[in-house]
């Protein structure tokens, strides 16, 4: 049984990471075709994302938009997890439901839909659009990791801070924002990997502007540029990654 | 009007149709010890929190020091609280912790550290300044819990159940240091206790609560030994109620004739009665007597119990719905070896210790 047991969690790997590991094991394949056996190592594929100007212009775009959703999603995020851990007042479990909903919502359906309302407004297409778009979808990660940070949290600090003579201010500052630290840096990692690799929204919403992800979906037209796809997609799984696994850990030390 | 140092006048608290603390009058006696005292869910912690300022009376006014201070926020009322939780900052050393409430004071790094170290020497945690909260134990994060109250010299210290988390022993000796912690300050506290002898031991006076009023407010003394009504009387220490009738009353004897103990002549004690009303004698454990005199009775023993200093007996007898339960020191019962030892008992209810409450409430 145990055997059995220990098989199937290979199995289940296997077939998880199987298609990411032939990814970055193709991308330093010395050939334009994705086909055993694997030719020659380079980094020729590396070297050629560095110089495509197109590349490195979609991948600041990216950035930008990332730390900007991380901070602005993780802010509302702690007003939202606050205000429904911390007060009692009518309507906060349908606050609660309604902070989850964009969750259940199919990306397209939204993206169709602030599309639509960008248009119609005449507000337009920009970077701007997409942090907005992605604002939707990451804010209920942020409040789903602040919210579990608040809740084993004892509001009695912050009373016993206000006790001491500290106004809520003082006390937002001296007592809740040192103890959320954790949950906070987790949202932000959590965010800005959510935003970075995020395709659907970005897709519909960024316009002659793209996104890391949709640079690379508009590449995949061209058979020659597949390894140099491949090169960068090795590189954001990698930092991806890493961001998730620090996210993680902080989220399990908080406990 | 009153003269008191602290008074709660009409105070009334309600979440939605709950009613937590139901038109509550109390006063608070400047450097004392008070204790409220009650189950849990009878009201006294939202009592506490009110009179700290991290909840809002519905209705009523607490006047602190002759100001009215209902409606002052907790960050600017001259009371300090020791939570239940304790509440110890996870993020900052003892010594942060301790002098957390004088940063608005702005002293300089030397008189800051200072103070701190004169408070952790108040609760005996001298040298703990640099430690984190995660290494104490528990009675030591009630004693940071204490000084960190202390330090900002509050003019009422308010104490939420705070011994309820440590052991037996440790809590019979924080009772005592924390009594003389109050005596040294001389800062009046207000202590919530669901433990009747904790409240005994250390209060000045004691107000008993239930369902959000309360009974009776006197000295632990009084409360003990003239509780006011049955639920008193059951709440605090062990008592016996034995039901009877009114047979007649004079301006000092009030005679009740009781099935179990027959008739027997009790003094009024201030109260009035009238032929007929259904009463019930109340008797501590350790005031029945053993005796062969006419107002003795004979009861079986049901059970017997050695707690060293004292033999505990539960017996029955006829007119008598529930068990008695008596005490007799260890000493007596030796004396009265023979009787203790057998099936049946005679005992007597000493009329001047028992107290006469109305059957009804």
């Amino acid at each position: 049984m145990r055997k059995v047991r220990l098989f199937y969690a290979m199995i289940y790997f296997i077939v998880l990471y199987l298609p990411i590991v032939l990814i970055i094991a193709f991308s330093f394949n010395d050939s334009v075709y994705i086909a055993f056996p694997l030719k020659e190592f380079t980094l020729r594929w590396y070297q050629a994302a560095m110089e495509n100007q197109q590349l490195l212009s979609a991948f600041s775009n990216s950035m930008i938009i990332a730390v900007t959703t991380a901070i602005f999603s993780t802010f509302s995020g702690l007003l939202a997890a606050m205000a429904t851990t911390r007060y009692r007042f009518r309507g906060r479990s349908t606050a609660t439901i309604l902070l989850f909903v964009p969750l259940a919502l199919p990306t397209v359906v939204t993206g169709v839909a602030l599309l639509s309302i960008f248009m119609m407004t005449g507000l337009g297409l920009s970077l701007g659009t997409v942090i907005l778009g992605h604002l939707m979808i990451c804010t209920p990660f942020s409040y789903g990791v602040l919210v579990s940070r608040f809740e084993g949290l004892s509001p009695d600090f912050e009373r016993a801070s206000m006790d001491l003579g500290e106004p809520p201010l003082t006390t937002f500052f001296r007592v809740t924002l040192p103890l959320a630290l954790p949950g906070l840096v987790s949202s932000l990692l959590l965010t800005f990997t959510i935003s970075f690799d995020e395709f659907i929204l970005a897709f519909f919403l960024s316009s002659n502007s793209p996104t890391l992800p949709v640079f690379m979906w508009s590449q995949m037209r061209f058979p020659d540029r597949l390894p140099l796809v491949l090169a960068l997609a090795s590189v954001v799984i990698i930092v991806s990654s890493i961001l998730i696994v620090i996210s993680q850990r902080l989220r399990s030390k908080q406990a | 009007m009153t003269d008191a140092f602290i008074s709660l006048q009409s105070i009334r608290k309600t979440y939605g149709p709950v009613v937590a603390v139901d038109n509550v009058d109390l006063d608070i006696a400047k450097g004392s010890f008070f204790s409220l005292l009650g189950p849990s869910g009878c009201g006294k912690t939202t009592l506490l929190t009110m009179l700290g300022g991290l909840d809002k009376p519905t209705a009523g006014r607490i006047m602190l020091d002759g100001v009215d201070v209902t409606s002052v926020p907790s960050y600017r009322r001259p009371t300090n609280m020791v939570f239940q939780s304790y509440a110890i900052f996870p993020h900052l050393s003892v010594g942060d912790n301790v002098g957390y409430g004088l940063r608005r004071q702005k002293l300089d790094r030397a008189e800051w550290q200072h103070r701190v170290d004169a408070m952790l020497e108040l609760v005996h945690l001298k040298g703990y300044g640099d430690r984190q909260p995660s290494q104490l134990s528990g009675g030591q994060m009630q004693r940071v819990a204490l000084a960190r109250a202390l330090i900002v010299q509050p003019k009422v210290l308010l104490l939420d159940e705070p011994l309820s988390a440590l052991d037996k022993r440790l809590r019979q000796s924080m009772q005592i240091e924390l009594r003389a912690i109050q005596r040294e300050v001389g800062i009046t506290f207000v202590f919530v206790t669901h433990d009747q002898e904790e409240a005994l031991t250390l209060s000045d006076k004691i107000a008993v609560m239930s369902k959000g009023k309360v009974l009776q407010c006197c000295p632990p003394t009084d409360l003990y030994d003239l509780p006011i009504n049955r639920e008193v009387a059951e709440f605090v220490g062990e008592m016996n109620l034995i039901p009877g009738i009114v047979k007649g009353c004079t301006t000092e004897t009030v005679c009740i004739s009781m099935p179990s103990f027959g008739d027997q002549q009790f003094p009024v004690g201030g109260r009035s009665f009238s032929k007929g009303d259904k009463v019930l004698v109340a008797v501590r454990p350790e005031n029945f007597e053993i005796a062969d005199g006419p107002e003795g009775r004979e009861l079986t023993i049901v059970n017997r119990a050695y707690f060293g200093t004292h033999l505990h007996f539960m017996m029955t007898g006829e007119g008598l719905e529930t068990p008695l339960t008596v005490s007799v020191p260890s000493a007596i019962a030796r004396a009265h070896g023979k009787a203790v030892n057998s099936d049946r008992m005679t005992i007597q209810v000493v009329p001047e210790t028992a107290v006469i409450l109305p059957q009804a409430g």
